[in-house]
């Protein structure tokens, strides 16, 4: 499968170094795109703990994408469990049932038999749970959209073209009219963005606030992001913050690269303290988050991109001025999306439906 | 296969247990698993090979009409009634008679174009079943249809599905196969087993067209 060609492409970068798991774009994401019947469960967005086993659960062993030759590489189709159903709460037994006192809410997942039972997964479990032993224990936060990558394994597998790439952004989008819900992309998707609607019998994903991107407006994940990690634009544009982290200081790195399909969110990856040696004191050869577990993840390109952070970071502290570091402290927050700087409170709306 | 003209209402024919069918066993037809090698994308080549689908190796068809209408009546042996999609991970059973649209279209790929096909499709999640006009595999296109209905019933390990349409006339709707008394036509089938994942492309098909008479 050949990459797709497109006239520009978006891209989004994602500072790792600056997340704080807040999950801010996760519910800007869920109160846009997602609360309709069917998408109880979806998190287009959505944020998870590293080391971890992500969302879907144990994401990264489900397989898809392509092998080092190009080849489709087969993937697991994850459950509704994997995911993590939306849960029920009590909420009638406890505020309206005369047992205020002594009942409390509790979430309940649709359990064997239809009969409901306490959930032992969710899209969000293992947070902050991380990995290492004290005093060197460590984790960080890795949010996850559609990649909206330059070769899709999922409009590949799909045996009725019903997902395409727009040629003016790059965005990846799937035809809701074309959809049969096969659900080949669902399995060959190797970042398990894809979520299944039941009642439609569609599949459905991040669609990049297209509708928002015609209008000038960044996506709603970037734009609500209060810890200014995201960075969005057009990947040849120069004056883009994307086009400078990813093609000038080639600090922003692909997950997974060795998957194939070339995304388009990059990340920036996180330095770490020193790691503390058997004594209690400084080791300042090794980090905490261990090199080989960055490496695993972004490729073998991390070491550089920590050296170039690092090296920008001393700049900085010495009072000189550091371009790169400029744009990572993102001071002028609608820099940070240009050109997609337009306020949606500012747009004229359509008139709302009686 | 030879579609007899009986009389008998609409509601009868449509039933499964109906007394009309206790006459007519049918006929067999043997059914194999589609190649392979002709799956429209490569995930679906990759991800199916070395694995087992369309093993339901035959099914018995009768046919029936009473002037307005023709019924199938499809009976195939399945352990499991998978009729509902209870998670993002199943799939659920179904079947579909195929006709030629036009007169040489291709059984293998489904038609291609300029020649297509249309398929009757059930699906076990379904109230009513869908048309599919198709020139060519990943071409099919569903709508709904309120001259098809079908009734069904999982009993003794086997599925029992009553298929209908209205017989046309000389014109048929666009996307739908001329099925009028006294005509000689074709027919081809494909079974779906939902318990192992089996959609799109990949199912089990009568490997080519049967001529099928229309009693007048």
């Amino acid at each position: 499968m050949a990459e797709q060609q497109v006239q520009r492409q978006v891209a989004f970068v994602f500072d790792l170094n600056k997340c704080l798991g807040c999950q801010t774009c996760t519910i800007s994401c869920k109160t846009l795109w997602t609360d309709q019947p069917g998408m109880e469960y979806m998190w287009w967005n959505i944020v998870n703990t590293m080391p971890g086993r992500g969302t879907p659960r144990d994401r990264d062993q489900m397989g898809g994408g392509f092998d080092a030759g190009g080849n489709a590489r087969p993937g697991v189709l994850p459950s509704a469990a994997d995911f993590g159903e939306a849960w029920e709460f009590n909420y009638d037994e406890v505020f309206y049932g005369g047992k205020g006192q002594s009942a409390y809410l509790h979430p309940r997942r649709p359990g064997t038999n239809g009969v409901a039972e306490a959930p032992d997964w969710g899209p969000n479990w293992d947070e902050d749970q991380g990995a290492g032993e004290y005093p060197n224990s460590y984790y960080f936060y890795l949010p996850t959209i559609c990649m909206h990558c330059a070769n899709p394994a999922c409009l590949a597998a799909c045996p009725r073209q019903a997902i395409f790439k727009r040629e003016e952004d790059g965005i990846v989008l799937i035809d809701e009219e074309r959809c049969d819900g096969y659900r080949f992309c669902m399995e060959a998707c190797p970042y398990k963005r894809i979520y299944f609607n039941q009642p439609r019998s569609i599949s459905q994903k991040c669609v990049a606030c297209f509708a928002r991107l015609e209008q000038g407006v960044a996506p709603a994940c970037v734009r609500q992001c209060p810890g200014r990690v995201r960075h969005f634009g057009y990947l040849d544009d120069p004056e883009s913050d994307v086009h400078k982290l990813v093609e000038v200081w080639k600090v922003a790195l692909r997950l997974h690269p060795e998957w194939g399909t070339k995304p388009n969110v990059y990340y920036v990856p996180p330095l770490s303290p020193y790691r503390f040696d058997e004594n209690g004191d400084i080791d300042e050869a090794n980090s905490r988050i261990p090199m080989e577990y960055l490496r695993s993840l972004f490729g073998l390109e991390v070491d550089g991109v920590l050296a170039t952070l690092k090296e920008e970071m001393a700049k900085a502290r010495r009072g000189e001025r550091s371009e790169l570091m400029d744009i990572l402290i993102a001071y002028r927050w609608q820099d940070m999306f240009k050109p997609f700087v337009q306020d949606p409170g500012e747009l004229e709306r359509p008139p709302v439906k009686a | 296969m030879l579609v007899k003209r009986v009389d008998a209402k609409k509601e009868e024919l449509l039933d499964p247990a109906g007394a009309a069918w206790r006459k007519s066993r049918g006929s067999k037809v043997v059914l194999s698993p589609t190649p392979l090698d002709i799956q429209p994308t490569e995930y679906v080549r990759v991800s199916w090979r070395g694995r087992p689908y369309g093993k339901v190796p035959s099914m018995r068809v009768s046919a029936l009409h009473n002037g307005r209408d023709i019924f199938f009546r499809l009976v195939w042996e399945d352990d499991s009634a998978d009729s509902k999609i209870a998670d993002t991970n199943q799939f659920v059973d179904a079947v579909a008679v195929l006709f030629p649209i036009a007169a040489d279209a291709p059984l293998i790929g489904m038609g291609i174009k300029g020649k297509p096909v249309n398929a009757w499709f059930w699906r076990a999640d379904w109230e009513q079943p869908k048309n599919v006009a198709a020139e060519g595999m990943g071409t099919t296109q569903r709508r709904d249809d309120p001259a098809l209905a079908a009734k069904a019933r999982h009993t003794r390990g086997q599925w029992d599905v009553v298929i209908s349409r209205s017989l046309n006339g000389k014109r048929a709707p666009k996307g739908t196969a001329t099925l009028q008394a006294g005509t000689i036509s074709k027919i081809a089938f494909a079974i779906w087993q939902g318990a192992n994942q089996e959609r799109a492309g990949i199912k089990a098909f009568s490997l080519d067209w049967q001529e099928l008479q229309i009693e007048a």
